[in-house]
């Protein structure tokens, strides 16, 4: 479980981040939600070692501050939202998810390379393992990075809108992957600001604004009190329990 | 077009060795038949083996560190148009290489040393500067250019003040392996070596600086030291290089862009490249120097001003998108 105390975030006298008592725990999907700004991202960054921060943040019992960056990395990955497109095989850059147990000079060993086929596998980037980065389109540069963190068998993964530039049915797969770690047992910190998305897939929401925790919860929760959700996006949400739809959450006015 | 790595070691090696046979049969004043079985004259020996052999290997080793400088500048920078020139190492080594002449005109390796912290000292000022300026490939690139102003500036005060050191500002300026010692070699060649070595070790962390510093902090790399420790590495593969030979540049700018092009790898394979080519490429370019208006010599450094100007605009004009400016 990742615990979050008192955690602050200050940017010059600019106060960005204020937040007391979130945890995140494995096996659970939680989306964090809000306007630009907010403080999302600011959020996934402090869990990364990538920004300053005041404040307490637990990772299993263990203060974040006192792991080494390679602990933290196999403990905790983030893929942010803009990558590069280095020239890359794709290969190549999924075994790149190994480096936090492996450093700068040992190998390859027989089990990193079964993890790496397999974190291909289950992002079907496994056909494409020696195409170069700059080759593939958005959607499968976006699986191929996908594949790198999961790679990393870290056991939390924060991942800052994956779903951007992504097709409809491209997202849909995504989200179906997502579950599918979610199974295994990983943590999942999505920033998403699809609604219907991020209430039918989530277990936990959290619902930032200018740097607060507004409000949090199971989707349940938010359908019950809907104040904060109007607050901010100036619309609300409803569940229809209907087969056929994709997602069984709808935005309403 | 690619290339397989094999093939491309294969080729590295054949033209180094070809380099290798021409700096040293080349020229010389007896017949084939004596070259090919070895048995030369007591003149020709002394000529290949005090002359030509430590101009092939300064020629190669400088050529090698400065193409794998270049290329690491270029990755860890995110920049395709850093190299030591561009960015002011050059400079700085230069100015305190001549400060090396004034202080212990005759203690030759204390010039080695003050290159290396030259190129250091211009190394962590320029990416001081662009660090507080914001890291930017342009910011980068200005702070590269006040720097490399400033040393020249201090340089230009040096020889006003100390007239007797314009001989060697000048010598120093044209870049050549005319007046190469074999003592400096002994020094100069397993730095380099050893140098390139942790390159290697670590380029698999350069690669993942490609993927942007975030990815790369995720993964569980500090940025901030790896880049550091790289500035390090590239300021004494400079510093050296600069010591041996003077200015030479765009050796960092050109051999790093026609190896990228010849193989996408990843940056192991690329070192090596650059390695096996740029030490070529500058033997090559030190031979056509010596014999292209024999019985004259061009300085190296000359030369490479004159092929590597056109080619800076040519990758300007030609290939703005790919260098991501």
């Amino acid at each position: 479980m990742i615990e979050m105390h008192d955690l602050v975030v200050e940017y010059g006298h600019r106060r960005v981040l204020c937040i007391n008592n979130v945890k995140l725990k494995k096996g659970e999907i939680v989306t964090i939600i809000g306007q630009n700004g907010a403080g999302k991202s600011t959020l996934q960054k402090c869990l990364t070692g990538l920004t300053e921060y005041k404040g307490a943040i637990l990772v299993d019992g263990k203060s974040l501050k006192e792991l080494p960056s390679r602990l933290r990395a196999q403990k905790i990955v983030y893929l942010p939202q803009a990558q590069s497109s280095p020239v890359m095989q794709v290969a190549t850059l999924v075994s790149h998810g190994r480096f936090p147990y492996l450093g700068y000079s040992h190998t390859l060993r027989e089990e990193d390379r079964r993890i790496v086929e397999e974190a291909m596998k289950a992002t079907h980037v496994d056909l494409l393992k020696d195409r170069f980065l700059d080759e593939l389109s958005l959607g499968e540069r976006q699986r191929a990075f996908l594949a790198m963190v999961i790679a990393t068998e870290s056991d939390y993964l924060l991942l800052d809108e994956p779903a951007t530039y992504l097709d409809l049915m491209s997202q849909h797969e995504l989200m179906q992957i997502l579950l599918s770690l979610k199974r295994q047992g990983k943590g999942i910190v999505l920033i998403n600001h699809d609604l219907p998305v991020s209430f039918s897939m989530s277990d936990q929401l959290i619902l930032l604004d200018h740097g607060e925790v507004l409000q949090s919860g199971t989707p349940e929760d938010f359908l019950a009190h809907q104040d904060h959700l109007r607050e901010v996006f100036h619309v609300g949400m409803k569940k229809i329990e209907d087969p056929h739809l994709l997602y069984q959450y709808v935005i309403i006015q | 077009m690619t290339i397989s790595l094999k093939k491309m070691i294969c080729v590295g090696l054949i033209i180094s060795v070809m380099a290798l046979m021409i700096s040293l049969f080349a020229g010389l004043s007896f017949p084939i038949s004596q070259q090919l079985t070895f048995s030369l004259s007591e003149s020709a020996k002394t000529i290949i083996l005090k002359v030509r052999i430590p101009r092939f290997l300064a020629a190669y080793f400088v050529g090698a560190g400065l193409a794998i400088a270049g290329l690491t500048m270029q990755s860890a920078l995110n920049n395709a148009l850093a190299s030591p020139s561009v960015i002011g190492i050059h400079g700085g080594a230069g100015f305190f290489t001549l400060l090396a002449a004034l202080i212990f005109p005759y203690y030759l390796h204390a010039r080695m040393f003050f290159a290396f912290i030259g190129a250091l000292v211009s190394a962590l000022a320029v990416y001081g500067i662009s660090h507080q300026a914001g890291v930017s490939k342009t910011t980068l690139l200005l702070a590269g250019l006040a720097v490399s102003s400033l040393m020249s500036g201090f340089v230009n005060a040096m020889i006003t003040f100390f007239p007797e050191t314009v001989g060697d500002k000048v010598a120093f300026n044209l870049g050549g392996f005319s007046t190469v010692i074999t003592s400096q070699l002994y020094f100069a060649i397993p730095v380099i070596i050893i140098a390139i070595v942790i390159l290697l070790k670590l380029s698999r962390g350069i690669d993942l600086l490609l993927l942007g510093d975030e990815m790369a902090t995720s993964l569980g790399i500090n940025v901030g030291h790896l880049r550091l420790g790289l500035i390090v590495l590239v300021a004494l593969l400079s510093g050296v290089s600069v010591a041996i030979s003077g200015l030479i540049s765009f050796v960092g700018l050109i051999v790093p862009h026609i190896v990228r092009r010849m193989t996408k790898a990843d940056t192991k394979v690329h070192i090596i490249a650059c390695g096996l080519f740029g030490g070529s490429f500058l033997v090559y370019s030190d031979l056509l120097a010596k014999y292209l208006f024999y019985p004259y010599e061009l300085p190296v450094g000359l030369l490479l001003s004159m092929i590597g100007a056109p080619f800076f605009i040519y990758l300007l004009i030609h290939k703005k998108r790919k260098l991501k400016l």
